[in-house]
């Protein structure tokens, strides 16, 4: 396999597609690592919202301070699963940033990237989310052309990824 | 990776199925095949229907032309898979048979074989209900506590916008 998108967020939960990586994929030749923004924090809102609405939202947020805070959190982010995946060997890893909707960014990018696998975690929505939803967003499932990899299982041992992101 | 449970319902979805153990996930050392027989065709019905209700229509059903036709069609289709398998390569391969409503079905196999990874195509639900609920996948990638690998592609059923809405189709459901 050449390509493999992994979509990526701060939950405990998102570290469940390191064991799958090393555990249940075969190691492709890139890794496009993906976090996406959401501008609006975790409201339920964002699915409501058109695609002018969060232009004009993306817009008002440009130089905020809200805006290079979640700037610093996805680099962390990125930064901390960049350097695990690499540890595992010696595969490309590409880190991607958008701003959105999670699922149709990432959509968006794995047609991009002409990628052949998606691997997301179970992260992003919770709650009634959760219940409501499943864990990828139905339409990634749904719209995806290629096959979906849900990980499931939290990796106790590389705990503090939250602290390390969140703090500063 | 030790075990993998792969649930298939027809027999087109095989590409998919070959090139996802070939190419994206590392080799399993064995492979459980898994076939739910759904006994009341492809209505909503089942969703609706309690334990007590289904192991009444089970009953019911023994011995019928309907079931001994479910059963063909089960073998027909877990054969399909075994020998494909086979033949490039894969061995340990384990066939397992069940009737009910197949996400809960998928679960509890995955669970009693302890599986490492589920993989399922988006197969066994009418066009209204895969509306209305997602796919029998999205069912088990909800509930399942072990990672699901939803197979896109030729015959899985799900690739290629299948079950975008179409009003007319869904009257006709079988």
């Amino acid at each position: 396999m050449k390509k493999i998108l992994v979509a990526v967020d701060d939950t405990k939960d998102s570290k469940s597609v390191l064991t799958v990586f090393n555990n249940l994929v075969r190691p492709p030749e890139e890794v496009i690592l993906l976090h996406v923004e959401r501008l609006e924090g975790r409201s339920m809102m964002l699915d409501m919202l058109g695609e002018a609405e969060l232009s004009t939202l993306r817009e008002s947020l440009r130089g905020t301070e809200y805006k290079e805070e979640l700037d610093r959190k996805a680099e962390k982010i990125l930064n901390y699963y960049k350097k695990e995946l690499e540890s595992g060997g010696l595969i490309t890893v590409k880190t991607v940033i958008k701003e959105g909707i999670p699922s149709e960014e990432i959509l968006k990018t794995a047609e991009e990237e002409n990628v052949e696998l998606i691997i997301t975690g179970c992260g992003g929505s919770k709650g009634i989310d959760r219940l409501v939803r499943g864990c990828v967003s139905k339409d990634v499932e749904r719209g995806s052309a290629v096959p979906v990899l849900v990980a499931k299982g939290t990796v106790e041992e590389t705990s503090g990824l939250r602290e390390a992101t969140l703090a500063a | 990776m030790e075990k993998v449970l792969i649930a298939v319902d027809a027999t087109g979805g095989s590409p998919g199925i070959m090139s996802l153990l070939r190419e994206a996930v590392s080799e399993p050392k064995n492979i459980i095949l898994l076939h739910v027989q759904q006994l009341e065709g492809n209505t909503l019905m089942t969703a609706m229907l309690s334990d007590s209700e289904i192991s009444t229509i089970k009953d019911s059903i023994k011995g019928t032309e309907h079931k001994e036709a479910l059963d063909r069609k089960a073998v027909k289709v877990l054969t399909h898979y075994k020998k494909e398998l086979e033949s490039v390569g894969f061995r340990g391969i384990k066939t397992v048979v069940r009737e009910g409503h197949p996400s809960e079905e998928i679960l509890r196999v995955a669970e009693e074989e302890h599986a490492d990874l589920i993989i399922v195509g988006c197969s066994g639900k009418s066009r209204l209900q895969r509306y209305v609920t997602g796919c029998a996948s999205r069912e088990v990638e909800k509930n399942a506590k072990v990672p699901v690998l939803i197979a896109k592609g030729v015959g899985m059923g799900c690739g290629e916008h299948d079950h975008v809405w179409n009003g007319r189709e869904a009257y006709v459901a079988k």
